[in-house]
This record gives C-alpha cells, sequence and structure tokens, in this order.
C-alpha cells in the first residue's frame, strides 16, 4: 500500500544524490553551529579545569591585609591551612649580576597542613636557620617551572627575596623605603623540586593567565625574613570541608584584637592604657571603635597624635626635631591636664610649649607666632617640608602629664630605651649626618640631644587635637594612640582586658579583611570568561552558517526545479499546495535531519580545529597546557536544534516560489513564475534596498555612541548586514533591468552582454549565488581592518606606547630610582650585585665598592633614563585579552600628577569637556568624576571586550576597606601597553585604595638603542624587588599577537565561507550551463567557437563574483568606517591580494566546472532541447 | 448537464496595453457519457481552455460548472480536493513518478483523497490496470515501460478516483501510429465504461474521428467541428 511516508521515502532514496548535497550542507551548518558553541563549552570546560586544579582541595580563602598569627588556624572547621602568600624573587647561586633570576614568583610559607605532597625531608613546621644546627640554609622546594627557569636542582643554593613588612605605612614620611630595608634575602638550598604532575605547581588564588611560579618554605622561615619576629604569621588560610559561614563564625570567635593591628600597653608611669597600632597610625574607623568601646565600659579615651617635626622656631631660636603631641589639653588625670597655669583651653593653631632646661625656645611672651617645619606626613621618597604658623599659648612644665615618653607610640629603634638620637633606625627624612650637624654630640651635648638622653621621646610641643590633625594627617589616618584611663580603682591589667573584649565588640572583621572569600565559587563564575567565547565564534560563525543555509536552499531548488514536473502532476491530479509544500518540506527536513545529526559530529571535529587554529597563534604557551576541547550535551542539542530550525526556514523558502507556479507552467518544466506577469524590479525590493541602505547606515553611526559593547557589535554586525542587503536588493533590481536592455554589436563586448544577460536570466539563484560570496567578503574585509600592529606613531609621545619605550614591573619600590635617594639606592644595590659585598646592615660597616660594571651601569643610566614615571599598582585580575577568565577586579594603577601634566597616549574615546581637557584627557584623572566614582581610562579593547563596559559607564569593586568603589571610564586609549589594568590619579587611586603603597609600576622612556642597557642596569640593580622590564612594543604586540590570533581564526570562518560561496558559484554556474546546453549547442551550430561560449560563462560567473565580493567588500568598508576614523588603517595590499585570490579561485572554479559541458557534441545537446 | 462551460474567456497582461486574449466566450456543455474532441492550430487556446476546464488555470471571465459545481469559487485547499475528486487529467507526457511502481503511480492520486478506503481504491487501480493490459507489470518501474504502456498508466491514474470529467491533453501525440490508435481507442473505451465527461485536446486527425462531437478552436474561439 502506498501512503505518504512511503512516497516520502521513495523520493528521498530516488533523488538521493542531490538529497546528498543538501545533506552535506546542512551538516556544515550543523558543525559550524555546534562547533561555535563547543568553543564556548571549550573554553569554560578549560578554565573550570584550570580553576580545579590550581585550588586544589581549597574552597575558601581568608587574605588579611596584614600577617596575623598562624595558630589561628588551629582547630577551625574543616581543614584550614595558614600560609604566608608573599610576592618575591628568586636567583640561582652564582654571580648576581649574571646568575638566572627570576621575579614574579609566589612565595608561599607552609606548615605541615599545607607541604607540598610528596617532598620528604623539610621540617615545615620548623626554621632550621634557627635550628641548633645553625649555618645550615633553610630548605625551598621548587615548582618544577621555577626550577627549570632557574636551571636549579635539588641540593643547588638559590637567594629568595620577600618584601618586609613595616610597622608604619611605607609612604608615611618616617618609613624607611630604601631596597634593602623594604626587602629580606636569604639563602636557601633546594630540597626538592616538584615533579611535573605535582597540583603544587599549578596552586593559584588569582584567575589570572600567567602560569604560577610558586616557591614553598617553611611557615617560619618565611615569617621571620618578613617580620623579623620568630612566630610564625600568616596572610592567608587556607579552607577546605567547611561552609564560608562557618569558617568566618569561628574565626571572628577566634580573632583578637591584635590581630585587627591593635596593641596594648599599659603606662604603668602614667596609669593609663595606650591603644596604638601596629602600624604605627590608627585608621580613623579603629579611632572611632576603640573610644565607643571605652565609653560603653564608662572610661574616658583620649586620642592622641605625635609626630616629630623637622623644627620649631621663633625667629633664629629653634628647636631641632621637636616631637609634637596633638590632644585634649583639657584632660583629666591620668590624660592630662597640659594646660599652662591660668589657661583654659588650647584653641586651634595655639601651641603649648615644654619648659626644658636647655630649650632655645623658652622665654618668650604669649602669643608669640612660631613657625613649624614638618614633613609631609604622606610622601614616596625624598620628604618634603611643610611650615604652619603656631601661636604660642603659653608653658608647662616637666612633670605630671607632660612627663611622659610614652606618648608616642613604640617605634623600633626610635623610642625602645637604648635607643640612640645619632643611631637612630631612622627614615630618610631623617638622615643621620643632618642630626649630627644640627644636633652636635659634643661636647658639650647639644640640648636636644641631651633632652633625648634623659626624656626619650617625650613631646616637647603641643597642639589641640584638630590642628594636630590637620597638619600630621595622611590617607592612612593621623591618631597614634588612643590613651584610656581606668575606672576609679581599677587595674591597668584589668581595664587592658576589659578594653581588648569591648573592641573586638565593635571593630568590624569584614572592615579589616579579616573574612573568608568563598573564591572556589568566584573563580569557578570568573571561569565562565571574560567573553563569551561560544557567542563571539557564533556571532562570527553566523555569516558561515546563513552562507550554508543559502546554499542548503539553494541546492534544495535546485533539487526541487529538476522535479518540477512531478510538482506540477501533484498539483494537477489533486494534491493542494499545502499538501505539496509539506511533502516536500518533509523530504527536505528529514535530509536536514540526517545533516544536522552529522553535523554535531563534524562539529566536535570543527571545534578542535577552531581551538588548534587559535592556540597556535595565540602567544602565552602555557594556555596550550590546560585548554583542552569540550563539549556539554545542551551544546549538541541547540547546535541541533537551531540547525533543524534554520534549514527549515531555508526549505521553506525554496519550497515557497516553487509551488507558486502554476501546474500548467510545471508540467512544461517551467520553474519560475512567468516573466510577462512581472513588471521590471517589484517595489518591495526598491523599498528593501533604500531603507535597508538608510538604516544600515544609521545603524553603524549610531554604533559609534552605544555604550553597551554587545549592542555595539550588534550595531557592527545588524549595520553591515542591512548595507549588504541593500547592496544585494540594489543587484536584483539591476538585473531585473538588464532584461530591457537590447543585446547588440560584436565581438567580445556583445559575448558580455549576453553573459552579462544570462547572469540575470535566474535573479533568485544568481542573487543566493553573490550573497554567498558576498557575506564571506565582508567577513574577511570586516575582520582584517580589524587587525592592528604597532604602528609608526607608535612611538611617539601621542601614539600608543605614550613616548614610552620600557615599562617596568616590580614589587613595590618605595622611591624612583631616577633622582636622589632612589637613585642612590639603585647605585648601591648596583655596586653590591657587582661587587658581591651585601649592604652593611649595621651604619659604619663597609660599603659595597663600586666595579667597572657597576659604573658602567651608571653610566647606561645616566644616558638612558631620559624619563621615568612611578605608577601606583593595585593588583587585581588581568584584565588583557590574555586572560580568559572574566576580570572581576581589574589591576588599577596610579599616574602621578607629573604624568598627567605631560599628557601624551593615542584616545579612543574621552568624556573630555573643557577646552583644556580635550587638549589634555589624563586631567579627567585628577577629580572624581560623576557621583564621586573614581575616573579612570582603560584601553578600549579591554572596555569592551573585557569589562563589557564603554566610555560613561561605571563598574564597581571592593576598595582597601571591604566597601565597594565605584569606577567610572572617563576614556579609552588605543594600542597601549595598559590592557591588563585601569588607570587612574594618584590622588584618585589613593581615595580608592588608601592603603597601598609604593610604586609596581614604571613607564620609562631612553633614547634609541639605550633599552636594553638600562633594562639590565634596573634587573640587576633590583633584582630583590623583581624588577622586570618589558619594551612596550613587545607588550603591545603581545596582546595584539592574541587579537591577531582572534581575527586570523575569525578569518578561517570567512575563508570557509568564501569556500561555501565559490561552491555554491560552481553548482549554479553548473546548472545554468546544463539547463541551457541546448541554447548553447545553437549557439555552436550558428557559427560560436568553444571559446566564445567559455567567455559567455565567465563573464556570467565573473559577473556574480563581482557583484557578491564588491558588495560584501564595500558593506565591510561602510561598516568599518567609524573603526577606521578612529585611526585604524586597513591593510589594503593584504586585502586586495586575498580578494584577488578568491576572483581566481572563483574564476578557475567555474571554468573547470563548466569546460566539460561546452564540449558536449552539438546533434545531441540539440536533441536533448 | 455535468460540465457547462458558459462564455469563458481568458487574457494575459503583456507589457503593451492590450493584453493578450487566448480564449474568447467558449461555451460547451457536456453531460457523463460524452466525449468530446478539441482541435485546432498550435496556440489556439485549446490546452488553455483544458486547464480551465482541469482548474489548473482560473478563467478571466465566464464560469464553469462541473456537477454544479463552480469550482473557481471554492478554496485553494478544496479546490485541489475538488479536482482530485473530480476531475483526471492524461498528459501528453504521461509524467510517472520514476521512483515509484506502476502499481504505485495509479495510486498517486488517491494518498490526498478524503473519500475513499484505500483497500478499494488499490483494488479498483489493479482492476484498472488490468483493463489497460498492464496487470502484469504491477511492480515495475516507468524506466522498464515502453511509451504506450507508460500513457496506459496514466490514463488507469487519471480513472483510479472515478473522475466525471477526464480530461487527456494530446494523449497520443508522443505516441507512433500503433501505440496512438490502441490508446485512443482504449481511453474511449473506458470513458464509456465510468460514464465520465471526456475532453481530448488533440492534433490528430485520427483521434478526433473517434469523438462523437468534435470542436474546432480558432484564434481562441471554440466552435463545432
Amino acid at each position: 500500500m502506498l501512503m505518504l511516508p512511503k512516497l516520502v521515502l521513495r523520493n528521498l532514496a530516488y533523488h538521493a544524490r542531490g538529497n546528498l548535497a543538501v545533506m552535506l550542507g546542512v551538516a556544515v551548518g550543523s558543525a559550524v553551529f555546534t562547533g561555535a558553541l563547543l568553543v564556548g563549552d571549550s573554553l569554560r570546560g578549560s578554565l573550570r579545569g584550570r580553576v580545579e586544579r590550581q585550588l586544589g582541595d581549597v574552597d575558601s580563602v581568608a587574605f588579611f591585609p596584614r600577617p596575623i598569627r598562624a595558630e589561628i588556624a588551629d582547630k577551625m572547621p574543616g581543614m584550614v591551612a595558614p600560609v604566608l602568600l608573599l610576592p618575591g624573587s628568586v636567583q640561582a647561586s652564582g654571580d648576581p649580576a649574571t646568575a638566572p633570576y627570576l621575579g614574579k614568583i609566589t612565595v608561599l610559607g607552609v606548615n605541615d597542613t599545607f607541604a607540598p605532597a610528596g617532598v620528604s625531608g623539610v621540617d615545615w613546621n620548623g626554621d632550621r636557620r634557627r635550628s641548633k644546627t645553625a649555618n645550615v640554609f633553610p630548605p625551598i622546594v621548587l615548582s618544577r617551572r621555577v626550577a627549570e627557569k632557574l636551571g636549579a636542582k635539588s641540593g643547588d643554593r638559590v637567594t629568595l627575596s620577600v618584601e618586609q613588612f613595616s610597622d608604619m605605612p611605607r609612604s608615611s614620611s618616617l618609613a624607611k623605603r630604601a631596597t634593602n630595608d623594604t626587602t629580606g634575602t636569604e639563602q636557601f638550598v633546594v630540597e626538592a623540586v616538584l615533579s611535573a604532575d605535582a597540583r603544587e605547581n599549578d596552586f593559584n588564588l588569582t584567575p589570572n593567565p600567567a602560569a604560577p611560579m610558586n616557591v614553598f618554605v617553611p611557615i617560619r622561615t618565611l615569617s621571620r625574613m618578613a617580620t623579623r619576629g620568630d612566630a610564625p604569621v600568616a596572610t592567608v588560610l587556607l579552607a577546605s570541608g567547611a561552609s564560608n559561614d562557618d569558617l568566618n563564625t569561628a574565626l571572628r570567635g577566634r580573632l583578637h584584637a591584635e590581630d585587627f593591628g591593635l596593641k596594648f600597653r599599659e603606662i604603668d608611669t602614667r596609669k593609663y592604657l595606650s591603644v596604638e597600632s601596629t602600624e604605627l597610625i590608627l585608621p580613623p574607623a579603629t579611632v572611632k571603635d576603640i573610644e565607643t568601646a571605652a565609653s560603653d565600659l564608662g572610661v574616658s579615651a583620649e586620642p592622641t597624635v605625635v609626630y616629630v617635626a623637622d623644627t620649631l622656631n621663633f625667629g633664629k631660636k629653634e628647636i631641632p626635631y621637636p616631637i609634637v603631641a596633638g590632644l585634649n589639653a583639657n584632660a583629666a588625670e591620668p590624660l592630662g591636664p597640659f594646660l599652662p597655669k591660668g589657661a583654659a583651653v588650647l584653641a586651634d593653631d595655639e601651641v603649648i610649649l615644654l619648659d626644658w632646661q636647655g630649650s632655645e625656645l623658652k622665654g618668650l611672651a604669649t602669643g608669640s607666632k612660631l613657625r613649624i617645619a614638618y614633613f609631609d606626613p604622606e610622601v614616596e621618597g625624598e620628604g618634603k617640608l611643610k611650615e604652619a604658623e603656631l601661636t604660642l599659648r603659653g608653658y608647662v612644665p616637666l612633670g605630671g602629664a607632660t612627663r611622659d615618653k610614652n606618648l608616642t607610640p613604640e617605634i623600633r629603634g626610635v623610642t625602645s630605651d637604648d635607643a640612640d638620637l645619632y643611631d637612630w633606625d631612622r627614615p630618610p627624612v631623617l638622615p643621620g649626618e643632618k642630626i649630627r650637624t644640627r644636633v652636635p654630640k659634643g661636647p658639650p651635648p647639644h640640648p636636644r640631644g641631651d633632652f633625648y638622653s634623659r626624656n626619650k621621646s617625650t613631646p616637647m610641643a603641643y597642639v589641640n587635637l584638630p590642628t594636630a590633625r590637620k597638619l600630621f594627617g595622611s590617607r592612612y589616618g593621623s591618631d597614634t594612640s588612643v590613651r584610656v584611663a581606668p575606672s576609679k580603682g581599677e587595674t591597668l591589667e584589668k581595664l587592658n582586658e576589659r578594653m581588648q573584649a569591648a573592641i573586638l565588640k565593635r571593630l568590624d572583621p569584614k572592615a579589616s579583611g579579616l573574612v573568608f572569600d568563598p573564591i572556589r565559587s568566584r573563580l569557578l563564575t570568573a571561569s565562565r570568561g571574560g567573553t563569551d567565547f561560544g557567542g563571539l565564534f557564533l556571532g562570527f560563525s553566523m555569516f558561515l552558517i546563513v552562507a550554508a543555509l543559502m546554499l542548503v536552499g539553494l541546492l534544495f531548488r535546485l533539487s526541487l526545479d529538476r522535479r518540477a514536473k512531478e510538482v506540477g502532476l501533484l498539483l494537477a491530479i489533486g494534491f493542494a499546495v499545502k499538501q505539496v509544500r509539506r511533502l516536500l518540506l518533509a523530504e527536505g527536513l528529514l535530509v536536514a535531519c540526517v545533516g544536522a545529526a552529522i553535523g554535531l559530529a563534524a562539529g566536535v571535529a570543527y571545534n578542535r580545529l577552531l581551538l588548534a587554529v587559535l592556540l597556535d597563534l595565540w602567544p602565552d604557551e602555557g594556555v596550550k597546557a590546560y585548554f583542552k576541547p569540550h563539549a556539554s550535551p545542551a551544546s549538541f542539542a541547540i547546535g541541533f536544534g537551531a540547525t533543524m530550525f534554520m534549514a527549515f526556514g531555508a526549505l521553506w523558502f525554496s519550497v515557497r516560489g516553487l509551488v507558486k507556479v502554476t501546474p500548467p507552467a510545471l508540467l512544461r518544466g517551467e520553474t519560475a513564475i512567468a516573466r510577462h506577469a512581472i513588471k521590471g524590479p517589484s517595489r518591495v525590493t526598491k523599498v528593501l534596498a533604500i531603507s535597508s541602505l538608510v538604516v544600515g547606515i544609521g545603524l553603524i553611526a549610531a554604533g559609534g555612541t552605544v555604550s553597551n559593547p554587545d549592542f555595539r557589535a550588534m550595531t557592527f554586525f545588524g549595520g553591515g548586514g542591512l548595507l549588504l542587503t541593500a547592496a544585494l536588493a540594489s543587484a536584483a533590481i539591476w538585473m531585473r533591468r538588464t532584461r530591457h536592455a537590447i543585446v547588440n554589436g560584436r565581438g567580445a563586448s556583445a559575448l558580455a552582454q549576453l553573459g552579462a544577460r544570462n547572469a540575470a536570466r535566474n535573479p533568485t539563484r544568481s542573487l543566493f549565488t553573490a550573497a554567498l560570496l558576498a557575506m564571506a567578503a565582508f567577513l574577511l574585509v570586516a575582520v582584517e581592518s580589524f587587525r592592528r600592529q604597532p604602528d609608526q606613531e607608535f612611538a611617539e609621545k601621542t601614539g600608543g606606547s605614550g613616548g614610552f619605550n620600557l615599562i617596568a614591573e616590580t614589587e613595590p619600590l618605595y622611591q624612583s630610582f631616577d633622582t636622589g635617594l632612589g637613585r642612590a639606592d639603585l647605585e648601591r644595590q648596583l655596586r653590591s650585585a657587582y661587587s658581591g659585598v651585601p649592604i652593611p646592615k649595621i651604619p659604619g660597616d663597609p660599603e659595597p665598592p663600586a666595579t667597572p660594571q657597576s659604573r658602567a651601569a651608571n653610566t647606561e643610566l645616566d644616558v638612558g633614563l631620559e624619563e621615568v614615571f612611578p605608577l601606583r599598582l593595585r593588583g587585581g585580575d588581568d584584565a588583557s585579552c590574555m586572560n580568559l577568565f572574566q576580570a572581576a577586579r581589574p589591576r588599577v594603577l596610579g599616574v602621578p600628577d607629573s604624568l598627567v601634566a605631560r599628557g601624551g597616549f593615542k584616545f579612543y574615546m574621552t568624556e573630555a569637556k573643557t577646552a583644556e581637557e580635550n587638549a589634555n584627557p589624563w586631567l579627567l584623572l585628577t577629580k572624581p568624576a560623576a557621583n564621586n566614582a573614581v575616573p579612570v581610562f582603560c584601553e578600549n579593547n579591554t572596555a569592551q571586550w573585557m569589562l563589557k563596559k564603554a566610555v560613561g559607564d561605571e563598574f564597581m569593586m571592593p576598595g582597601d576597606d571591604g566597601e565597594m568603589v565605584t569606577f567610572r571610564i572617563v576614556g579609552t586609549i588605543v594600542d597601549s601597553p595598559f590592557q591588563s589594568e585601569v588607570i587612574t590619579g594618584e590622588a584618585e587611586f589613593a581615595r580608592a585604595f588608601p592603603k597601598q603603597s609604593g610604586y609596581r609600576a614604571f613607564l620609562i622612556h631612553t633614547p634609541p638603542g639605550k633599552e636594553q642597557g638600562v633594562a639590565r642596569a634596573l634587573e640587576v640593580g633590583f633584582r630583590a624587588n623583581g624588577f622586570a622590564v618589558t619594551p612596550a612594543r613587545d607588550r603591545v604586540a603581545s596582546f595584539q599577537a592574541v587579537i591577531g590570533a582572534y581575527l586570523s581564526t575569525f578569518q578561517l570562518l570567512g575563508g570557509f565561507g568564501l569556500m561555501l560561496g565559490v561552491l555554491g558559484l560552481a553548482v549554479v554556474v553548473l546548472r545554468g550551463v546544463w539547463e541551457r546546453l541546448g541554447e548553447l549547442a545553437l549557439l555552436r551550430a550558428v557559427g560560436y567557437r568553444t571559446r566564445a561560449l567559455q567567455l559567455l560563462v565567465l563573464v556570467e560567473n565573473g559577473l556574480l563574483l563581482l557583484v557578491g565580493l564588491g558588495s560584501g567588500v564595500l558593506a565591510a568598508l561602510a561598516s568599518v568606517a567609524p573603526h577606521v576614523a578612529s585611526g585604524a588603517a586597513i591593510p589594503w595590499l593584504r586585502l586586495a591580494i586575498l580578494l584577488g585570490l578568491v576572483l581566481v579561485v572563483g574564476f578557475s572554479v567555474a571554468s573547470a566546472a563548466t569546460a566539460g559541458i561546452l564540449r558536449v557534441p552539438v546533434i545531441p545537446a540539440l536533441r536533448r532541447e | 448537464m455535468s460540465l457547462v462551460v458558459d462564455n469563458v474567456s481568458k487574457e494575459y497582461p503583456t507589457r503593451g496595453t492590450e493584453p493578450l486574449s487566448v480564449l474568447r466566450n467558449a461555451c460547451l456543455t457536456a453531460d457523463r457519457g460524452d466525449a468530446v474532441a478539441v482541435m485546432g492550430p498550435s496556440g489556439s487556446g485549446k490546452s488553455t481552455l483544458l486547464h480551465i476546464l482541469g482548474t489548473l488555470d482560473r478563467p478571466t471571465s465566464g464560469k464553469v460548472a462541473l456537477d454544479g459545481t463552480d469550482p473557481f469559487g471554492l478554496p485553494e485547499a478544496q479546490l485541489a480536493q475538488f479536482r482530485n475528486a473530480r476531475i483526471g487529467f492524461v498528459f501528453q507526457e504521461h509524467h510517472l513518478l520514476p521512483q515509484c511502481s506502476v502499481l504505485e503511480n495509479v495510486l498517486i492520486p488517491t494518498l490526498v483523497s478524503k473519500t475513499t478506503n484505500p483497500a478499494e481504491t488499490e483494488a479498483y487501480a489493479r482492476q484498472l490496470l488490468d483493463r489497460v493490459g498492464l496487470a502484469g507489470r504491477l511492480d515495475h518501474r516507468p524506466a522498464e515501460l515502453s511509451g504506450g504502456e507508460r500513457q496506459r498508466v496514466a490514463v488507469a491514474r487519471a480513472l483510479v478516483l472515478k473522475p466525471t470529467l477526464l480530461l487527456a491533453d494530446e494523449p497520443t501525440g508522443n505516441l507512433d501510429r500503433t501505440n496512438a490508435q490502441s490508446v485512443g481507442a482504449m481511453l474511449l473505451e473506458l470513458h464509456k465504461q465510468e460514464r465520465t465527461v471526456l475532453v481530448v485536446v488533440t492534433h490528430s486527425a485520427d483521434l478526433a474521428k473517434l469523438f462523437p462531437r468534435r470542436f474546432e478552436m480558432n484564434d481562441g474561439t471554440l466552435q463545432p467541428a
């Protein structure tokens, strides 16, 4: 019994060849669609895999802003390991100037709870250096990468340097900032090198692309290096097996006040409790918490500021280095009073002097105007003196509240009982020579020195608290202690105990950064990728997918054309149009179903091909190690479903046209509606052409102002697609119009006219072919125009590099190295490196001598360092295209005012409004943006692809206190070396990240040819800081290599599209020639030579090629016009070669396809007709 | 009357101002059992008339009624059903589906019929094929048949749903003389047996001679011969 399904199957089998072509077309579409989705799966799967590997078992992590006692991890829920995690550098044994050296390593101080597995013989809980077997170097375990780069093996000695913690902010005036003061360096013996498959090689807590460089040392040893103390400390707690909430609850219960950076001194001499900071200055919020805690206990508390000024003088009379206290002078015992007899209050800008023997400022009249010179409390490098005028309120005798050296908080080497003014472990603002000059040791001793010997750091001048805060306050705060008086009869010990408990209740662990972060879930979120690879590849593959489906439609229609009589018969014998359509669609969909299923398998191979191409071109070898193909069932389901949906559309479109033809015409073999029914180009086509053109141009023009990058990309593709539509609709109009022209004349031109007429003979078919080619050409040209290389202007001040040919990153340097103290420090380091003589720990010990090499390095620096700008850097996620993870918290650079004033770099777009800002957009970074947001610049690509933002957009990330800070993009730059970070002004940087100190990045300009010498001198000099110099051009080139890898892969898609286009062209021309075989035979019969017929076919073929390529190229150029207007250069030559090649291939394929048919003998061909 | 053709005209638009008139006020009536031959030169409009009678084309003016129904007043789906149930076609070319057997080709119209019983129609198809002398070739493919045999299959296909109107457009045009006579005679024989209205368009005087009613089509005008 014949039923419809059986008929469908019969048809499928009978038209197997045609169906096979359709099936393959669908398979291509399905493969491309599914493959693109699988690329997304691969990225996510690979990053997820990498997260799993880099975290190991760690689920949560607490990052502490300062080291806290490692024992806090004991008996926490789950498994919690204390780790002292520090950035550092390591150098192999040998000549310090030449031995292999590695900066930017991660040093993990661990105990046996987090010791690398499979390493024996290391006492992870001890410190061999402190053991009885003195002079034995402590052990270090190197990761495989570090060992390979250093060329080190087990038993070798290496030198490890890490940054040391400071007991006061490095950016405060009293802090020491020389390299030796900020880093700890020690020799280690390599106990083991991790095996290549050890997970510890990849341990990493940040979602960054760089392969981690880990080394492991005992936590006690590293703690000693970093803190100079014996107790093991940790900066991170790594937790597994417990929830984040449980961990935070447990942590809160274990925290002591000292973990918040507080210390409590019981001042027995004055009977009060001094609450101080382990970092000298109490943050304002903490001062409030202490005051509130005191209030809770019903005891009085007095915030106090103590500061060492440079000079306090009245005319020529002066006190050098006076210690000034800011406090409530009216405070009652034991916290005061400090008022002179008869005075009731100490007003703003008034000063009370201590009446001490030998003071030059004795006996001045009340109301005398004194001048105080003091160091700017917030400074990097050289100290900057500031001055203020104070009015003398009177004198207080040395006794009672004023005889209190403990008003000054503990500063190592300054306030201790054995400290000597002349041997102060002094900051750079108090150089020993200057002290000795101003305060001669004698005999006789200078009165100031004598006072110090007797009274140590007892203040000798008092101002009120607001005045002290105004003069000596910085971004860290101003108060150095809060003095708390006990209740009546209460012992200091009891008060201390009560205060610690009360303060703990007030302090917020979160604000102090003492909380666990669910790092696994955060990194897994980041592993979704900075860019949706699936979406990105799907976007660029859409042209190819549409091309494949157009080819499907074309092939299906060609197949149906051959069955026109069959369709006519079915209609004639009573099949309704709908029934015929269903019958044909059922056939087509069955074929498509098989094709789509085959495409799923092909999609897996296609995904592997794309990844192979992408990774082959990717500049970072590390990515290849973990980027593997992955596949999810959802992608297959979506790929299959979407392909079937689109195939249905293509098939429906093909069938739709055919069933419109009347049955008699179909029975005659005609497949198009009778020509006389069509009066030239339809109005719909004209409207389509014009409206597509207008809307397309509008979209592209509007694209520049669209802030959302996804929408901007859509305007680009949408605008380009519409322009393409307009071009093809115009071609359709032209094709219909050509039928009115009269083919006349002689020779090649007449033949060409006839060929053109042939191309217009079946407009739909021809347009489909042209559209296939056009889309591929569009993709190729558009993608090619986005390819960039550092241009000729790159090295200019207004070019991508901003005129800087070197960019450096380092562990913090606290003074720039081009002049002054920083340069002196650098030269000292160079002398030490080249002479092998260490820098003395004790003042007066022999300094390392200069060597010819150190002199040569100095000369290189003298000649080479033309411009140096130190930049602040807050670490975070690498926001560049090198990072496949989602960069939720990008790195932030803070540029100094001097760089803002200098200007430069190449801008893409800014929010500059005034003429001044337009002339120098960097001025935008000097003041808060709208909504008090921190204004930032970033690389245009970073904004668009990684942050998914545009100029005017805002984003948030946590500041130093854990609170969210809003950042506003006020400008984008291009071709810069700053793709990994966002940039703001130094003041705004400090507003967002007040606790960050030092410079971790430098922009350097050298004369041409001096780059290498300067880089080498700096890397040798600052090897303990892990100083690494990169040529700006190389850095930009590596970013552009990534972009190039993407673009080349996308162009591969365009290449596939062209292949489909050329295939479609060959099919169409072949089919056209086959259909006109008799006609062509007739031409030969009337005297046309084969060559003339070939010309006819070639013209037809060439016209379609030109219409296709021309439409694609023009639409692409119009689409990228805004991009080009922003300074991009289109590589015309490459494009011309590419398109020329396409033309040649297109002609060759069509010629080869038709050559055989044109040689068919005349008579059989005529008979066939 | 089973078939009424009343003043049917057909015009086509042209690039010029005047439309092309192909059929002019054609009138024809016929009842079941009537057999009509329409002759005329090429381009005279006879195929157009046949296509209009077969509802494959619509008249510009005039009316056509079959068993009292004006098919052109029906919506597209019902028109197809009407054509399926009431009209059988035999073309100059057999238009057999090469992928189907002889029996299946005859059954093709039944696939979309809403009124027939599949088993009965198959039995009837077999009977028809027996009557056209192809009982032994039921499973053969069209490529295995001669031209005359193919046209016999086409005749059987046209009759399988017992149409009121059987239309044949040059049914013997592609056949040699012997086959043409045989197919012509068979067509008339079956028409008589099935009591259809048979309208044949032909150039063949030999075939036309077999028909009791003959019409001449000249320049779009239908006149009794």
